[in-house]
């Protein structure tokens, strides 16, 4: 089966790390190119990280950097979750590794064009760099095929009661890819994500992979720095809903990664959503048309995922790093 | 000494005045021309600038863009306001007395053009936008690395105390506030002509008969504002059509002819009745944190003057 073209936007951070990780592995897709954005943590982390990621995972893709800032609005990066440099602290030299030259959104562009009809973009971070390339180029949603966007919250939010990060970094731009006219774009939203988990046994799978796995002293970082990330999210935000996140491992942008290479993963439903950039409560929060009051759809929203068919799958990517 | 400009128009009647003020001048140089919608659809509005431009000889490419606002439900031009004012054509119904253009649409986008010209020139570059500045935002979005090359922004938008679309928004402005909200936040001088010094700079029918006895260049113009100053004397009791268009310009041939003040401009964008405000702080005490000079009065005899010298330069 010919392999489907693939551009990761995203701000790694290590749940981006895990996403992919978990792209990386399938033989779904091709990955044609990384675009980086400011989110987790700044640009320069985020560059630098996924320039890092391509090279640690064995994909052979250019890396773009992206927007440094959201369109408008300033909010606080999440290096309490990612820690400092975004990559769990993770320690590795990028040297010798550069991103290309140009900007994320003349990639893109470029690559929907050539790739018209075919190319999927998976969006896991602020949608700033989508939004720069559709304000350049109107035309730009035509030649997508499929979006699946990490980001809002149906009942509750991360960042805010009700917001989720990713939209609350830069909701006008969560807007302008709403409005946009992409025929087909998945939302792979919190409440989606808090659906499939990775237990205590799978975590300790990760955390002590066998030492001819390449990617094995990542994994371990990321496993190890998860401890002090669950204490800085409960301190910051206090305990949700009792959550156990020791016990329940979500990996928001490995979610949607999943669902972009098996999306009888989950449930969805088609509605139309549009995204608050005003409101003093409710900044950043996706809204949605429950009730069919406009009339119109424009995303379909993943809702369920299938728990032990997403652990499967992301266990079996794991094992794609290991060498003979 | 010579100022290299990018006109971002939305060609409208008063957007040709502005070109044509612009392109009499022999130490401006008018290196490219992007279109936004506005006054009317960006097809629409692109293809009355590329005429206007072969008609009085233009040789910059013009380039189309944004088709609709940032975040605001694209307009509807079927009616209201804007055709009154600009005739359903853009070009005050007399459109059609020009051939159409023949010289290629630019291959870039709006933002990419900026960015080549601005590449390209000898020296830095004034943005002259008179219209919603949807394109503008994309370009300084696009190429932060090319921000220092800009001159200025110098732009007619906005409203110090009253606005035209809403009572306190000026209609460029509020047509996309987010848009003005990213120009008005980036680290460029701007120079901010709005409705107070513009909607005194008229001119009368006694002018504009003094316009057509130019040449054909003069006639057509003159004909082109016939809807405008009928709208604006039967709405406002004006006496004449309103040039708002021309100030950005005029202020770059001769800066005596308004006077700007050092204020902080912010965008409202939440706001019920205020969305698309042009906030202007004029405190004292926050000078230092200035972004931007605004006109509040210009000088309408001078003004229209200019316009009547330049005219003469084409048929």
């Amino acid at each position: 089966m010919n392999r489907i073209p693939l551009i990761i936007d995203c701000d790694p951070g290590t749940d981006d790390a895990l996403c992919i990780m978990l792209l990386g592995a399938s033989s779904k897709y091709t990955i044609k190119g990384i675009t980086a954005v400011h989110g987790n943590v700044s640009l320069q982390h985020t560059a630098e990280n996924a320039l890092f990621l391509s090279h640690y995972y064995g994909i052979d893709c250019p890396v773009y950097r992206g927007a440094q800032q959201a369109m408008i609005v300033r909010n606080e990066r999440a290096a309490y979750v990612h820690g400092g440099n975004g990559l769990a602290d993770y320690e590795y030299s990028a040297e010798g590794l550069r991103c290309a030259e140009g900007y994320a959104w003349d990639f893109l562009y470029r690559s929907a064009k050539e790739y018209a009809g075919e190319l999927e973009i998976l969006a896991c971070g602020p949608l700033t760099n989508l939004a720069v390339t559709i304000l350049k180029h109107p035309d730009f949603a035509s030649y997508v095929h499929r979006l699946v966007i990490m980001g809002g919250a149906a009942h509750s939010g991360n960042t805010s009661p009700l917001a989720e990060f990713n939209f609350q970094q830069d909701p006008h731009a969560v807007q302008v890819v709403l409005q946009a006219g992409f025929s087909d774009v998945t939302v792979v939203d919190l409440d989606c994500c808090n659906s499939a988990w990775l237990n205590p046994e799978e975590q300790k799978t990760m955390a002590a992979l066998p030492a001819h796995n390449r990617i094995h002293g990542l994994l371990a970082q990321i496993m190890a720095h998860k401890v002090i990330s669950d204490a800085n999210i409960t301190r910051v935000h206090g305990e949700r809903f009792g959550r156990d996140r020791a016990a329940r491992m979500v990996v928001c942008d490995a979610a949607a990664a999943a669902v972009a290479v098996d999306p009888a993963l989950a449930q969805y439903r088609d509605v139309y959503m549009l995204c608050e950039t005003e409101g003093t409560q409710t900044a950043g929060q996706s809204v949605i048309d429950r009730l069919g009051l406009s009339g119109k759809t424009n995303v379909r929203l993943a809702m369920n995922m299938d728990r032990d068919r997403y652990a499967a799958l992301f266990m079996n990517s794991l094992k794609h790093y290991e060498e003979a | 000494m010579k100022k290299y400009i990018i006109m971002d128009v939305d060609t409208g009647v008063d957007d040709s005045m502005a070109i044509m003020l612009a392109a009499a001048q022999e130490d401006i140089e008018i290196l490219a021309l992007t279109c936004t919608f506005g006054n009317n659809d960006v097809s629409v509005t692109t293809r009355n600038t590329r005429k206007i431009a072969e008609f009085l000889g233009i040789q910059a490419p013009v380039a189309m863009g944004a088709v609709r606002p940032v975040i605001e439900e694209p307009l509807d031009y079927s009616g209201g306001l804007g055709p009154m004012i600009h005739g359903m054509d853009g070009l005050g119904n007399v459109g059609d007395r020009l051939p159409e253009p023949t010289v290629p649409l630019s291959e870039y986008c709006a933002a990419d053009l900026m960015a080549e010209a601005i590449e390209n020139a000898p020296e830095k570059v004034t943005i002259v936008a008179t219209g919603p500045l949807t394109n503008v935002a994309a370009f300084l979005l696009s190429r932060p690395d090319l921000i220092n090359k800009v001159e200025q922004i110098a732009l007619m938008g906005g409203a110090a105390f009253s606005g035209n679309l809403s009572f306190s928004a000026e209609a460029n402005v509020g047509h996309d506030p987010e848009a003005a909200a990213i120009v008005f936040s980036a680290p460029v001088p701007k120079a901010v002509f709005g409705l107070d010094a513009t909607m005194g700079v008229y001119i009368t029918d006694e002018e504009r008969e003094k316009m057509a006895e130019c040449g054909i260049t003069g006639a057509f113009l003159k004909d082109c504002l016939q809807p405008y100053a009928d709208t604006y004397r039967m709405l406002a009791g004006w006496p004449g059509a309103v040039l708002h268009d021309s100030l950005p310009v005029a202020w770059l041939i001769d800066e005596s002819c308004v006077e700007l003040h050092p204020a902080v401009i912010t965008i409202e964008l939440n706001g019920r009745h205020t969305r698309g405000e042009t906030v202007c702080n004029f405190n004292s005490n926050l000078l230092d944190q200035a972004n931007a000079r605004i006109a509040l009065s210009a000088d309408r005899e001078k003004i229209i003057g200019m316009h009547l010298d330049a005219v003469k330069k084409f048929r």
